[in-house]
């Protein structure tokens, strides 16, 4: 469905991504993970078109990202971003509300259809009692959830989320990542999550891909393939023991201090 | 922001502010030298007054005031909260980017020159303002455009304009000064029924753009990179707002001088009291904002009359209380 080709990125302190190539499924989660830095954030905005390649190429569906309008592509992929601008005191509903953008008409407003999406997005993500709240009264936990409804209200086959859930305790983290799970399986939903939780992303995710600091593709595949001592220790410069959850059904990473490192 | 605003978010805005404009616009009606009842005025509109001079002057000077005060405080509000979400800061008003003082080189070249007339100082004050805006989106868009860049720039044109003013006052010989420190100050003596008949298309066609793009303002309100993922596409957006609510200015800026205080206060009152949501707040500015500018310019001819206060203190002294009232009262 998404198709990278030998990505090239540059900032003005440096190149980022010198000839990446990835290919994402309909339907899968795949989780982005490595050191800070490495460019997982560019990545998600380079996918989405709000930065455009130097080199290579992101097509979506055959056809280059920046090729489509920000309506057409907001139509395809809706994003939660780590932290949110609440300057302006709109309701809950409204932020939510804004969801529905893209499909507004050109003249006129929103309809009884956006209407019903809102209220059952909201209803999923268990916002709706907070409906009149204005955005400046929310917690954390709530304001993130009310951004994951306004990303479903956009209705997309696509979800990417950077650091989505890395600011939130431990309960809020497991409700949003078990409601990232449901959508996937129910609406078959592609989600595309940044994530600094390992555990977490082990857990959830067909497919990790683990970033070596200098933007290049350390090691993709399956979460317990990825997340090897090795590997991470060459990535993140870190000792790890790798255990396993039989409960999770996945691989638990346990960080070990050069003194807790066993001779070999 | 939240009390206040939770309880007042309903229907109830456009009646309570269609109201207190209703006041307003006979309140102005009935101040000036010439006192008159609120039955006078009534006299006057009905055809029933055989008084031939409550009858000039309602017409020939305090409507045509009257209505330009509402038209400029409508302008100035409306722009104002268009400017505060698009550059998503505060302190924007509606001369934030240069047009004030784009503006005022224009009227002020044109008092120079000796061209002082009744429409050539509107005409010149426009075309400055206008020159200025040109030039600061020019440079801005070199940047693409980004908020910090057109304000930056903004701020510098501004400040050059000023001082090529400060250097033609200079130039110039006393009376000219003291008929260019007027304009400066900002007044609505100019009003007559050509002027208003000049600036009312710029103003209402601008105010319907901008309502027509309101939803592309509260999604600049969320970020510029969170208002291109909803599917804003940000630079028509922006060009489309900045057009509007800068030609909007600048025809009322034309014809009042500089009135300050109105465009920065009038949005964050409505904000606290009805939300942000600018499908309510642009046409609720409106209404507010030319309530609010004809109360304070009838006051501006009471307090001292005959003589008249500048206006723009007149809407500080009464703004900035109540200002800082509602944010007090408002625990955020």
């Amino acid at each position: 469905m998404i198709q990278v080709e030998q990505l090239h990125f540059s900032y003005l302190s440096g190149p980022v991504f010198e000839g990446l190539d990835l290919t994402i499924h309909a339907g899968e989660i795949l989780s982005l993970v490595g050191p800070n830095g490495c460019g997982k954030s560019t990545f998600l905005k380079l996918l989405r078109g709000i930065l455009t390649p130097t080199m290579g190429t992101v097509r979506w569906h055959g056809k280059s990202a920046s090729s489509y309008s920000r309506r057409a592509m907001a139509k395809m992929a809706a994003v939660v971003a780590q932290s949110h601008e609440v300057n302006f005191a709109y309701s809950v509903k409204e932020l939510v509300m804004m969801g529905r953008f893209p499909y507004r008409p050109l003249l006129g407003d929103f309809t009884a259809k956006d209407l019903n999406r809102v209220d059952l997005v909201m209803a999923i993500t268990d916002v709706t009692h907070l409906s009149n709240r204005p955005a400046t009264d929310l917690s954390g936990g709530e304001l993130q959830r009310v951004m994951l409804a306004r990303a479903l209200a956009q209705d997309t086959p696509v979800l990417l989320l950077d650091e989505a859930t890395s600011h939130l305790d431990l309960i809020h983290r497991l409700t949003i990542s078990d409601l990232l799970v449901e959508l996937n399986r129910k609406s078959q939903t592609t989600i595309v999550q940044v994530s600094h939780d390992l555990d977490l992303a082990a857990e959830i995710s067909h497919r990790i891909l683990l970033f070596s600091d200098n933007g290049q593709i350390a090691a993709l595949g399956k979460p317990a393939d990825v997340f090897t001592s090795e590997k991470i220790k060459k990535v993140f410069e870190v000792d790890v023991e790798i255990g396993y959850s039989p409960n999770a059904g996945a691989p638990r990473i346990f960080p070990l201090r050069p003194s807790q490192v066993p001779e070999s | 922001m939240s009390e206040l605003a939770r309880s007042t978010r309903t229907i109830f805005w456009l009646p309570l502010l269609t109201g207190i404009l209703g006041i307003a616009f006979v309140y102005s009606l009935s101040v000036g030298p010439l006192t008159m009842s609120f039955a006078d005025l009534i006299g006057v509109f009905i055809g029933q007054s055989d008084d031939p001079t409550q009858f000039a002057v309602v017409y020939k000077i305090r409507l045509p005031r009257t209505l330009l005060a509402g038209l400029v405080g409508a302008s100035l509000s409306v722009a104002g909260a268009a400017f505060q979400a698009v550059l998503r800061n505060p302190l924007a008003d509606p001369y934030i980017l240069g047009v004030s003082g784009g503006a005022a080189l224009g009227a002020v070249t044109a008092i120079w020159l000796g061209f002082s007339a009744a429409l050539f100082l509107p005409g010149a004050a426009f075309l400055g303002a206008l020159a200025a805006l040109a030039l600061v989106y020019w440079v801005a868009q070199a940047h693409r455009g980004s908020s910090h860049t057109l304000i930056l720039s903004g701020v510098i044109v501004g400040s050059l304009a000023s001082a090529l003013l400060l250097f033609l006052l200079w130039l110039s010989p006393i009376d000219q000064t003291r008929a260019a420190i007027f304009w400066l100050t900002g007044n609505l003596s100019m009003a007559e029924f050509r002027l208003l008949s000049w600036i009312t298309p710029f103003a209402v066609i601008a105010f319907l753009v901008l309502w027509a793009e309101s939803r592309s303002l509260d999604l600049f309100t969320q970020g510029e990179e969170t208002a291109a993922d909803l599917g804003l596409s940000i630079g028509r957006a922006r060009l489309t707002i900045f057009a509007a609510a800068g030609i909007m200015t600048a025809s009322v800026v034309s014809v009042a001088g500089l009135i300050g205080f109105v465009g920065l206060t009038v949005p964050h009152i409505i904000r606290l009291l009805f939300g942000p949501a600018h499908r309510r707040l642009l046409p609720a500015s409106a209404l507010a904002g030319a309530a609010f500018l004809m109360f304070a310019d009838a006051l501006s001819r009471q307090l001292y009359a005959p003589a008249e206060i500048p206006v723009g203190v007149v809407t500080a002294l009464l703004g900035a209380p109540f200002f800082l009232y509602l944010l007090r009262l408002n625990r955020s």
